[in-house]
């Protein structure tokens, strides 16, 4: 297309603001809509960072335990069903489970918030951690509960600035813990591993006084599949388990595990009830459609400014067709007109999609018991959104097509004499 | 000499919800290349349908149109396109300008539809806005000029891409008689120093004996 064409289909833009607006608009707004509704689900299911790898995970975050009273209760798995059956269960290196939990650290001048996180030493082997500096904490450590930690860069940096972390203290409700290595910052959307310092577990004060097995407790568990241990194999050894601690409890009282379950099936099952859920694959289907019922919009939108703007336009067309337009080049051109507003929308939509999330983090993404949403890392899915453009230009080039080829066809002197369609 | 424009038993009917207009009934007529042609008549009597139809723009209901010897009929839409851009320059009754457009774009219009630099393009609109008196007004849109003004405009755009044939319904109808004089002028020089074949339809008797050749239309017919 010659400049000159894009330069006129800016000064027909510019005429007509009001219908310029209505398809910009009318495109970037389910743009950005879907884009948000892709990053929150992107995001909870790719986090990245440590749990980059997290396709070869399963996770076991939450249990239920029923009693014959008919009460029950929701939670974590404590940590003596971990120690007495899950670790002996996996390869040591193959299964990491931690628990967090807030505190504030008081320093001379201010306070600090900080994420704590209690874990094993698998843990460092199950995630894929970046370290800066120095090296994670070994079975020994936590066995021994050694006053070691691990920190991420930020909280580095705030504490020690750019120094060397070696030879460097933590004072931690009353304790005073060595610095023994410094990670990445994690993505505080990375629901399993996010922390700004990392601990032995055995650091963790728990109450022993009730047994272990009809209790809920703190911790999540994460078990990381090899290829003499898959998935399958990890599934059938914690039903095994559920079995062996059902025998363990009274007369009707039940244990249950939400799980170990893949990441994108965590992400789906929390937001309906067990009836409603029909598998990770209809999950995503059911996403993709409410997508593209939202794109529908400005589709429909575009076919009727189109049809109603062609009419408004068919002198114009006509007057072009007399001075030497071809059908061909009065369709492209209506054609390009469209594709031009909806990449436009499009991008427009990817722009307002990035100022909503960092405007309204905590809104997009506390509902779903991320701590601190604040610290979300925001990575727009570019894939999605080539989808999304590719989609709305075949919409809008076939919206534009139709009233195109149908006025392109018409003997111009009759549109010239104020015929109609 | 050449004949530019053949017109072998035209006819032309509207047909409308209830009513049969013939707008032209058996017109034949041959135009040579390099004449001045005028067509006169009543209101109504089918001068702007003669026009469209000879300017490839409506289709007649029957008769034969050929342009420098060859039959038109039939001809894909992409000829007949490059015919309108090359061969022929119209000026509307009622001037048809783009609104979205300003005046030098209006201008350049045809030219758009031809492989032509931009400098050249540039060049040829400035020269024919100057010829028309409108330089000062390049920047502005139809809806900012007075009726003589998007007249002028209009001749404008028919004659900047230098076509064989010009077709003017009543170029002059909104003209002051100075203005008017001015126009009639510039399709004069056209027509002698280019040899560009004119068809001016008017109303005025004057500028009509101005040309070498009348046309006279009543109710769609010839008449001499
Ligand atoms: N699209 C149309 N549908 C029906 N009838 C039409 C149409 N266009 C023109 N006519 C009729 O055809 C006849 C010729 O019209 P045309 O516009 O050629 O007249 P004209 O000689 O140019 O008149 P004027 O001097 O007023 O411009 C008129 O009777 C008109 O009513
Ligand atoms: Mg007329």
């Amino acid at each position: 297309m010659k400049f000159i064409h894009l330069k006129q289909i800016w000064e027909q833009f510019r005429s007509n603001r009001f219908f310029g607006f209505l398809s910009l608009f009318g495109m970037s707004i389910p743009v950005m809509v879907i884009m948000i509704m892709v990053l929150k689900i992107d995001l909870s299911i790719h986090p990245g960072g440590p749990e980059r790898n997290n396709d070869q995970m399963l996770f076991l975050n939450q249990m239920k335990i029923t009693r014959a009273d008919g009460s029950y209760a929701w939670g974590g798995l404590p940590v003596g069903m971990i120690e007495k059956h899950f670790a002996r269960m996996a390869p040591q290196n193959r299964l990491a489970f931690s628990a967090s939990e807030t505190t504030t650290m008081f320093r001379e001048t201010n306070a600090l918030d900080l994420s704590l996180r209690y874990t094993n030493a698998g843990f460092w082997q199950v995630f894929d951690f970046e370290f800066l500096q120095g090296h994670p904490y070994t079975r020994g450590n936590v066995k021994d509960q050694d006053n070691v930690a691990v920190i991420s860069r930020s909280l580095k940096e705030r504490l020690f600035n750019q120094s060397e972390v070696a030879g460097k203290t933590l004072k931690l409700d009353g304790h005073t813990f060595r610095v023994i290595g410094v990670v990445q910052k994690v993505n505080s959307l990375a629901r399993n591993t996010y922390a700004q310092v990392w601990l032995p577990y055995t650091w963790r004060r728990h109450s022993t006084t009730t047994p272990y097995y009809n209790r809920t407790g703190a911790y999540g568990l994460t078990f990381r599949s090899s290829g003499g241990w898959g998935f399958p194999d990890i599934r059938r050894q914690v039903r095994d388990l559920k079995r062996k601690v059902n025998h363990l409890n009274d007369e009707g009282t039940r244990v249950l595990f939400a799980g170990p379950a893949q990441a994108a099936e965590i992400y789906f099952r929390a937001y309906r009830d067990p009836q409603a859920y029909k598998g990770v694959i209809m999950s995503y289907i059911g996403v993709a459609g409410k997508a593209l019922i939202i794109l529908l919009l400005p589709a429909l939108n575009l076919v009727s400014i189109n049809l109603t703007r062609i009419q408004e336009r068919s002198q114009e067309i006509a007057i072009r067709k007399a001075f030497g337009a071809t059908r061909k080049s009065l369709t492209y051109r209506i054609m390009g007109e469209n594709a031009v507003l909806t990449l436009a929308g499009g991008f427009l939509g990817l722009v307002l999609a990035y100022l909503a999330a960092f405007l309204f983090k905590d809104q997009i993404f506390t509902a779903y018991f991320v701590a601190d949403a604040q610290q979300a890392m925001i990575q727009m899915n570019y894939g999605v959104f080539f989808i999304l453009i590719l989609v709305s230009l075949i919409f809008s080039i076939l919206s534009g097509w139709i009233p195109a080829m149908r006025i392109s066809r018409l003997n111009p002197a009759y549109v010239l004499k104020g015929g109609a369609l | 000499m050449q004949t530019m424009i053949y017109l072998e038993s035209i006819s032309k009917v509207y047909q409308t919800r209830n009513i049969e207009t013939l707008a032209l009934d058996q017109i034949s007529l041959s135009i040579q290349r390099g004449e001045f042609v005028s067509v006169m008549g009543p209101s109504g009597c089918g001068k702007s349908t003669l026009l469209n139809v000879m300017g490839l723009l409506d289709n007649p209901t029957q008769g034969k149109i050929m342009l420098e010897g060859i039959e038109v009929q039939g001809y894909s839409d992409k000829s007949l396109a490059g015919l309108r851009n090359q061969k022929l320059g119209f000026v509307f009754q009622n001037f048809h300008l783009i609104p979205s457009l300003n005046v030098r774009d209006n201008v350049a219009l045809p030219l758009l539809y031809r492989k032509m630099a931009n400098d050249q393009r540039k060049r040829l609109t400035r020269e024919v806005l100057e010829q028309v008196g409108l330089t000062h007004r390049a920047q502005h849109y139809p809806s900012e000029l007075s009726g003589g003004q998007c007249q002028r405009v209009a001749v404008a755009r028919a004659v900047v891409g230098q076509p064989e044939i010009i077709l003017a319904d009543e170029p002059t109808g909104n003209l002051d008689s100075k203005m008017g004089e001015d126009i009639m002028l510039l399709l004069q020089s056209l027509n002698k120093e280019m040899g560009t074949t004119v068809v001016m339809v008017t109303h005025d008797r004057k500028l009509a004996d101005e040309t070498r050749r009348i046309v006279h239309l009543f109710d769609g017919r010839q008449v001499n």
